[in-house]
């Protein structure tokens, strides 16, 4: 674990690297776009700084889920709108969207850390904007006792090249993995899977008991 | 779905010490459209604000630099009542201390937030919690207005639905029905709550308190230490108080202490260590009486959860340990603080007629006497009343002190706690030889009363009965025994004469109220007021069918 947490931290610093280039090229040509542009990237950058936060925080005892009852489609329907509202700004044609069939199949609550669950998931739609063409699907049912997350793009699959691999460094994986093994009732703990077929795409599933 | 309305109406307080944060939160809850928003940089800032104003946010940061976290805070106005049900109470917290904060306590805020915190988590956290507010309002409604069996309906109504709060109906149900002193079926309730989730710690807290309220000490006890003993709830500070209370009622005081120390490690908060320095006083262990004692009075000093309480008991450790020049420069540097409280000025001289005795200074002391006597009344069933008495015996006065002892006796006769403050008052004063005297012959008498009283009843002579025990409840207001005793026997006066006698209703409200006052949440007063509740039930039923 520590080694990937000093790869991550290896890439946040060149993150930082490439957000000071800009802020210098900012003293020299002020301009509002690219002042715009900073702030997103800044933004980006702290919360990849709090993703790395909670996984190094949970690297000697794992992390520790603080489950309560809470209600899945609230939770899917507010990453919907940060998203929507944070690619319109970035100016991005990919749409966010959550699948129809959840406000029937997503049960009333559910058992689980709100914040943690929240953070992975976003790392999960950030891996998914990056691969996808037009649209980026989220949904969340019930099955066989476990709450089923889905994170679906219609990207090329999973052994395209990463058209964002600069900005990638596996924090996203990393974090969604701990969240999921975090997660745990009954002796079962949650897990995390990622699928893909060549033409449809790639599902990132996170699973919890 | 989440609660749509618009924010703007909501007045809030934000309590913070960083001047930057404040600005930033003050920000974004303009965002948010929340403009009246008040600040405080401190506990007691926050204090005077909350009790003036009628905020329906409060965002409190857990860190306060100051002597009273945000959490000792939360629980403070909490148990004061001065969180009106409408109120949100959101703490900010560090990741790093998150975990710590939210595993000590079953009485949680209405969400943590952790930093860095921006506009869209408090939106998203405000809006989920007024659309909860919303939905139990039938219930929480009806508990504030303490209509029991209103909320008890209203909870079934709720968990009926199988909606998104329906573990939240359960878990006021349980409370409901522990308030009603059907412990049966509210742990009933708590068993279905676990059966979605077998490792919920309210639930599991919740048979516990219902074994507890049963008489079943023993299991009670076993429970919360199954809780204490899991990886989740080895925090949960309840669980160790089930275990206390537990022990008490079942005869083992010192075993309720060194459960109440055990607390007091894991969560060291000022009411943790007065806790814990009460009942080591009472049980005769001095040095840990005077260590949590100071803890709590040097901690709290000048801050809001600050009480005098801890400074006289500290100066009576000191004094029987026999430090009286320690004890007097406590109850001087008390004394600037606590100059307007009732009750202060009469213990502290009976306490300083005690260090006068101990140093040598007799005349002092009888100066001091005449002056503590004139400022206490009536002796009751408490500490004053112990501390005056103590100071008479040491100073000679045999007969003045035995009879303040037996008058604290008799105002509250099965008051264990007074007992053990009283049998240590004469050890340390060379009268062990009259403890059982003492104690036995006020306790005696009472118990005559009673008996007497109870005997008319079985001999049909009602009135008879109602006017011993009425005239006891009379001369000694504050006696719970008396007080249990006269509203029973009132109960079975209405239940034998058969009338809904409005007079003598009232007459058993008065008891019930005044038994809340003395013993706040005791399950004796819970289970009597379910026999009044049953006797009213029946004599309305009768009343239809005839």
């Amino acid at each position: 674990m520590s080694d990937a947490l000093a790869l991550i931290a290896h890439d946040l610093k060149n993150a930082l690297g490439g957000l000071e280039g800009e802020l210098a090229e900012l003293i020299d040509h002020p301009t509002p776009v690219m002042a715009q542009r900073a702030h997103l990237h800044c933004a980006e950058l702290r919360r990849q700084f709090i993703q790395f936060l909670t996984l190094y925080g949970a690297r000697t005892d794992g992390l520790c889920a603080l489950c309560e009852d809470e209600s899945p489609l609230d939770l899917l329907q507010a990453l919907q709108r940060v998203w929507s509202v944070k690619l319109q700004m970035e100016g991005s044609a990919i749409q966010v969207a959550t699948q129809p069939s959840c406000v029937d199949t997503a049960p009333a609550f559910w058992y689980f850390d709100h914040r943690l669950v929240q953070l992975a998931l976003d790392a999960a739609i950030h891996n998914a904007v990056r691969f996808a063409r037009t649209r980026v699907e989220i949904g969340v049912t019930q099955a066989d006792g476990w709450l089923v997350w889905t994170v679906h793009d219609d990207g090329p699959g999973l052994d395209a090249d990463d058209p964002g691999q600069a900005n990638a460094t596996g924090l996203g994986t990393a974090l969604a993995e701990a969240v999921a093994a975090a997660h745990a009732h009954s002796g079962r703990h949650g897990c995390i899977q990622l699928g893909s077929s060549p033409g449809l795409g790639t599902t990132f599933t996170m699973a919890l008991p | 779905m989440a609660y749509q309305g618009s924010l703007s109406h909501i007045q809030a307080l934000i309590i913070e010490d960083m001047a930057v944060q404040q600005t930033t939160l003050r920000g974004q809850l303009a965002l948010l459209g929340i403009t009246r928003v008040d600040v405080a940089s401190n506990a007691n800032d926050a204090y005077r604000l909350i009790r003036a104003n009628k905020y329906g946010l409060i965002m409190c940061d857990f860190n306060l630099n100051h002597r009273t976290d945000g959490q000792q805070l939360f629980e403070h106005v909490r148990e004061q009542g001065l969180l009106p049900a409408d109120c949100l109470f959101f703490m900010i917290t560090a990741e790093s201390s998150y975990a710590s904060v939210a595993a000590t306590t079953e009485h949680h805020p209405d969400a943590y937030l952790l930093k860095p915190v921006t506009a869209s988590d408090i939106e998203d956290r405000l809006k989920a919690m007024l659309e909860k507010r919303q939905a139990l309002l039938p219930v929480s409604s009806r508990l504030a207005k303490s209509d029991l069996n209103g909320a008890l309906q209203a909870s079934d109504e709720l968990i009926a639905q199988r909606n998104r709060w329906f573990m939240s109906a359960l878990q006021l149900k349980g409370q409901t029905l522990l308030k009603l002193g059907r412990h049966e079926d509210a742990k009933a309730v708590y068993e279905q709550a676990l059966e979605v989730r077998p490792d919920l710690l309210w639930a599991r807290l919740g048979v516990a308190r219902a074994q507890k309220a049963a008489g079943r000490f023993n299991e009670a006890h076993r429970l919360a230490q199954d809780i204490i003993d899991s990886p989740e709830g080895e925090k949960m500070v309840a669980a160790y108080d089930v275990i206390a209370e537990s022990q008490e009622a079942s005869g083992d005081p010192l075993g309720a202490l060194w459960t109440l120390r055990d607390a007091s490690l894991v969560v060291p908060s000022t009411r943790r260590h007065r806790m814990v320095g009460e009942s080591a006083y009472r049980n005769g262990d001095l040095d840990m009486a005077k260590q949590a004692l100071g803890k709590a009075a040097k901690a709290s000093r000048g801050s809001i959860v600050a009480q005098a309480q801890d400074d006289l008991l500290l100066a009576q450790t000191l004094v029987d340990i026999g430090e009286p020049s320690e004890a007097l420069r406590v109850l001087q540097d008390a004394k600037n603080h606590y100059k307007d409280h009732p009750g202060f000025g009469a213990t502290s001289l009976s306490l300083q007629a005690q260090v006068e005795m101990a140093t040598g200074q007799p005349e002092q002391a009888e100066a001091t006497l005449e002056k503590a006597r004139a400022s206490l009344g009536k002796g009751k069933a408490d500490f004053a009343t112990v501390a005056l008495a103590k100071a008479e015996l040491m100073a000679g006065h045999e007969e003045a002190g035995l009879a303040l002892l037996g008058n604290a006796i008799s105002a509250d006769h099965e008051n264990l706690r007074v007992k053990q403050m009283i049998t240590k008052a004469l050890q340390d004063t060379g009268h062990e030889d009259k403890v059982a005297s003492v104690i036995e012959s006020a306790t005696a008498s009472m118990q005559n009363m009673v008996t007497d009283a109870r005997k008319l009843l079985r001999d049909s002579r009602i009135d008879d009965a109602v006017g011993i025990i009425e005239n006891a409840a009379h001369e000694y207001p504050e006696n719970t025994g008396v007080l249990l005793q006269a509203a029973q026997i009132q109960c079975m006066a209405l239940r034998l004469k058969k009338t809904l006698d409005e007079p003598r209703i009232g007459t058993i409200r008065d008891y019930l109220d005044r038994l809340d006052k003395l013993l706040p949440g005791h399950d004796r007063v819970t289970m009597m007021r379910r026999y009044f509740r049953e006797t009213l039930g029946t004599l309305d039923a009768s009343g239809q069918s005839s």
